[in-house]
């Protein structure tokens, strides 16, 4: 369990700069009600940093850089669910009306897009292309070093890369 | 959060050694259906996973994964997952708008706006097959899930295919100077030799094949090399490429008829094959991916093309809702 020790540096974090980082949020996204959502899942996160480390020896020499440097990364996580979300929902609608999945379904779709989405975000263009057409498409390696006009070695290293980068993204 | 952490690790696991991780995404690799591993590879596989606990570990992680990607239909997850790179993005906006401004016809537009497709002029729903004659004669005989456009001018008789299968069996022009007739799909274009040939856009490759006459195929975004198929040949392409020309395949036109046929293929491409024609989602489950599968099938009932698979094949066909069929093993 963590001690509320654990918290306190982040408190201070929280008290002394939130207003700050909001702004500096609503600069970047123009939307006040979006900055605070978005500045509340930084420290979050940097709430999920310290207890996974059981460690709050956070760098405060430099607050606002630190905060920013996290924020950055949420921010680019909310533009990525962002694009997620759009070119699900234009999917969606090309969909027959008689195969659309049933609301429910589609949140539970959605939220595993998101997830493998977030897994495969580092990964470079060519790299994900090649996992995607094997996952999804299932076709064979042969066929996609074809498609792609790629040596059929380039799309078995990619393909462990693929594999490799998204079992480390979490551990 | 956890929810995301599940995926790969479950909260409070222990990390994994890199290099164990390495070697776990290696094998993986090896023995992905896609690989078409033999069965000394899956040996060889199952020694390094037993050969300590942390290899076994691991890959239960990295199999999670593909778990979690059977359960997305692919073609949402074709539109999501491989939405274009966020500068693409951009880059695309700003083209379109170009394209809007300057150009308000052109043609390239369409194919980064799937809704082209809903509001094509001519379109079948799910199972649907239909014949539509064109202006100058030409007869398309449109196969399910279909949407294309009609565009004849001065200068050329163009279709574009924005999504599904078409026959196409070109008419003369009735034109006083006989105009090409052409093809377009998201991957490239085509030009009818007074001809018969189907076109086909699923997935992210368009396919042409010719029964007679010849056509010229070109890659969108390769215009060096153009390519002349002559009968009783077929081809894939990308907007990246053409691929080999290959033989026409027996039962390529099949569906004309109304049949789906399959000569000894993989049942997970049967499946894909058999879900164009199905409202809802067929899913084939990984672990009977890669029987094999012989007949000639009525298209008109799916559902009974589902229940003698379950005659012939060890499988067992699992509704998880009306819409939603999963086929797994017996």
């Amino acid at each position: 369990m963590p001690t509320a020790a654990l918290y306190d540096p982040v408190d201070r974090l929280y008290r002394d700069h939130n207003n700050w980082l909001q702004g500096w949020l609503r600069k970047k996204l123009g939307c006040a009600a979006n900055a605070a959502d978005l500045a509340q899942d930084t420290f979050i996160r940097i709430l999920a940093a310290c207890e996974k480390s059981r460690n709050a020896d956070l760098d405060l020499r430099e607050p606002r850089a630190y905060l920013t440097t996290v924020a950055t990364r949420v921010l680019s996580n909310h533009y990525r669910r962002q694009s997620l979300e759009q070119a699900y929902a234009d999917a969606l609608r090309l969909m027959p009306e008689a195969v659309t999945p049933s609301p429910e379904q589609q949140l539970i779709i959605l939220e595993t897009l998101n997830q493998i989405d977030s897994l495969l975000d580092a990964l470079p263009h060519k790299v994900r292309a090649v996992f995607l057409a094997a996952q999804l498409d299932g076709m064979t390696y042969d066929e996609i070093a074809r498609q792609m006009a790629i040596p059929p070695r380039s799309v078995r290293r990619y393909m462990a890369l693929a594999y490799e980068r998204c079992l480390l993204a979490h551990s | 959060m956890p929810a995301r952490a599940q995926l790969v690790c479950a909260a409070g696991e222990a990390p994994l050694d890199p290099r164990v991780a390495r070697e776990a995404a290696h094998w993986m690799m090896r023995v992905h259906p896609s690989a078409q591993p033999d069965d000394d590879e899956r040996q060889a596989c199952l020694q390094w996973r037993a050969s300590h606990a942390q290899h076994e570990l691991a890959w239960q992680r990295v199999q999670q994964l593909d778990k979690t990607f059977g359960i997305i239909p692919a073609e949402l997850g074709k539109a999501t997952l491989g939405r274009p790179p966020a500068r693409q993005r951009r880059e695309t906006v700003k083209k379109i708008f170009l394209l809007l401004t300057l150009a308000p016809a052109s043609m390239l537009a369409y194919q980064q706006l799937p809704v082209a497709a809903w509001r094509a002029a001519h379109r079948t729903s799910t199972a649907e097959r239909r014949s539509v004659q064109l202006a100058d004669g030409t007869r398309v005989q449109m196969n399910t899930n279909t949407a294309f456009d009609v565009n004849y001018t001065q200068a050329e008789r163009l279709l574009i295919l924005h999504e599904g299968e078409l026959l196409i069996v070109t008419a003369p022009d009735t034109a006083a100077a006989a105009r090409p007739f052409r093809v377009e799909t998201a991957d490239g274009f085509l030009r009818a030799i007074g001809t018969r040939f189907t076109v086909k856009r699923i997935a992210a490759w368009s396919d042409v094949a010719v029964l007679e006459g010849a056509v010229e195929a070109r890659a969108r975004n390769d215009a060096q090399h153009k390519r002349i198929l002559t009968a009783e040949h077929q081809l894939r392409f990308s907007a990246a490429g053409l691929a080999e020309t290959q033989a026409l395949s027996a039962h390529g036109a099949a569906w004309v008829d109304g049949i789906l046929a399959a000569d000894n293929g993989r049942l997970a491409d049967f499946t894909a094959e058999l879900a164009r024609y199905r409202r809802g989602w067929l899913e084939c489950d990984p672990a009977v991916a890669d029987l094999r599968i012989s007949g000639t099938f009525q298209l008109d009932d799916t559902d009974r093309i589902l229940r003698a698979l379950a005659h012939t094949l060890p499988v067992r066909v699992v509704y998880r809702t009306r819409y939603w069929a999963t086929i797994g093993p017996a």
